[in-house]
């Protein structure tokens, strides 16, 4: 039961469990509405725009997942920034990042994607939206995993990455 | 002549019984909206694990049984003196009764349209009245660019006037379809459609697992301790 436990760290509060008996794993990152966006947005065109709206849904004050998950925090557990570099240039360097850092990458977008490394510590999702013709946003996320391995590794590695011109 | 009644520690100011929120959340509001959709409301039993989150958020600043602001800024944002435009419009919508404090029943009935289940009419219009800062009944496009704003504030990004001014102006003509410069209901409808991701905040898949996540040991029958 502990294996089981360890297995999934994915936001999981592993004191309830024990009092409830219960190995479903509570899916605190929504998955499956992940994947239907991916499926959505890989039949459109990679370069459909940020609209106001989408920028607007990004605030913090309108996921209401915090309500519930005690081990989300919005500040520590990502990161948007503008950037001017062209999104295939910086998933490439994603992409390197992965590769030299022994991390797998579990799921691939044309403009996205999420890796994990550290026996499951580190989840890390990166996503690039177009704003405009010239400005993307970039989006880092813990899609799961520890925080502080999360905000050690982007702070110190990934995001210095990403940001070299 | 004395007058026992049973004492209900437990409650809290606008507590509802379990069995009330579980029969009125998504399904009859549903129906009030004119929806033909069958789905299911909250059960009891998540109705009851609703209150144990309720009582955790409720009584972490101001320990009286309601959520005040500062209760909410302290869920959501691990702050309770942070300030936020849209924390500020979710506490205002949730606050049915306007009377400045989230009750009970008000958090239930609010949390149901953020159920999987719940059918996308609701969320679509709920996010329309969100967005609708001064309640006109219309998101004007002064409150579109003070959205956007403020979400630049928030998250240190940083983009010129003139960008802002672009992209608030791109949204506007393609969900203002009647080009009176402002977007009603309807052509919200109509702009989500197209944009389905925009109401992805409107769904809590927590919401499914409820009953997991804050097991209720609340005992289903409460027996009274004399008859009157």
């Amino acid at each position: 039961m502990f294996d089981a436990l360890q297995s999934r760290s994915i936001g999981f509060n592993s004191h309830i469990a024990i009092k409830k008996g219960n190995h479903k794993e509570i899916n605190f990152y929504d998955e499956e509405l992940n994947k239907a966006d991916d499926e959505k947005k890989d039949g459109e065109l990679a370069s459909t725009s940020l609209n106001a709206f989408d920028i607007i849904s990004f605030s913090s004050g309108l996921n209401l997942s915090g309500l519930f998950d005690d081990s989300y925090n919005s500040v520590d557990d990502g990161e948007r920034f503008v950037s001017t570099e062209s999104p295939e240039n910086l998933m490439k360097k994603v992409e390197e990042f992965a590769k030299e850092e022994r991390l797998r990458v579990k799921r691939r977008k044309e403009l996205g994607l999420e890796m994990e490394g550290q026996n499951g510590n580190l989840m890390i999702s990166v996503e690039v939206y177009r704003l405009t013709d010239t400005l993307f946003v970039v989006e880092a996320k813990r899609s799961g995993g520890d925080a502080g391995c999360f905000k050690e590794t982007w702070k110190n590695k990934l995001k210095p990455v990403i940001m070299a011109t | 002549m004395g007058c026992y009644h049973s004492k209900r520690t437990k409650e809290t100011p606008g507590y509802e019984e379990p069995t009330v929120l579980a029969a009125e959340t998504p399904c009859e509001y549903a129906f009030s909206r004119g929806s033909l959709l069958q789905h299911p409301s909250f059960t009891v039993s998540e109705v009851e694990a609703l209150y144990e989150l309720f009582k955790k958020i409720s009584s972490s600043v101001i320990d009286d049984g309601l959520i005040h602001k500062e209760e909410l800024q302290l869920a959501l944002f691990r702050n309770k003196n942070r300030r936020n435009l849209f924390a500020d419009r979710i506490f205002d919508l949730f606050d049915v009764k306007r009377n400045g404090v989230i009750e009970f029943g008000e958090f239930v009935r609010s949390l149901g349209v953020f159920h999987p289940n719940a059918p996308v009419e609701d969320k679509i219009h709920f996010t329309f009245r969100l967005y609708d800062l001064r309640q006109t009944g219309f998101i004007e496009r002064e409150e579109l660019k003070e959205m956007v704003l403020a979400l630049l504030h928030e998250s240190d990004l940083l983009l010129s006037d003139d960008v802002v001014e672009t992209i608030v102006d791109k949204t506007f003509s393609d969900a203002d379809l009647k080009g009176d410069g402002k977007i009603d209901p309807e052509e919200w409808k109509e702009f989500v459609s197209k944009n389905p991701s925009l109401i992805k905040n409107m769904t809590l898949p927590y919401l499914k697992d409820i009953t997991l996540a804050f097991p209720s040991f609340v005992l289903s029958t409460e027996v009274e301790d004399s008859e009157v």
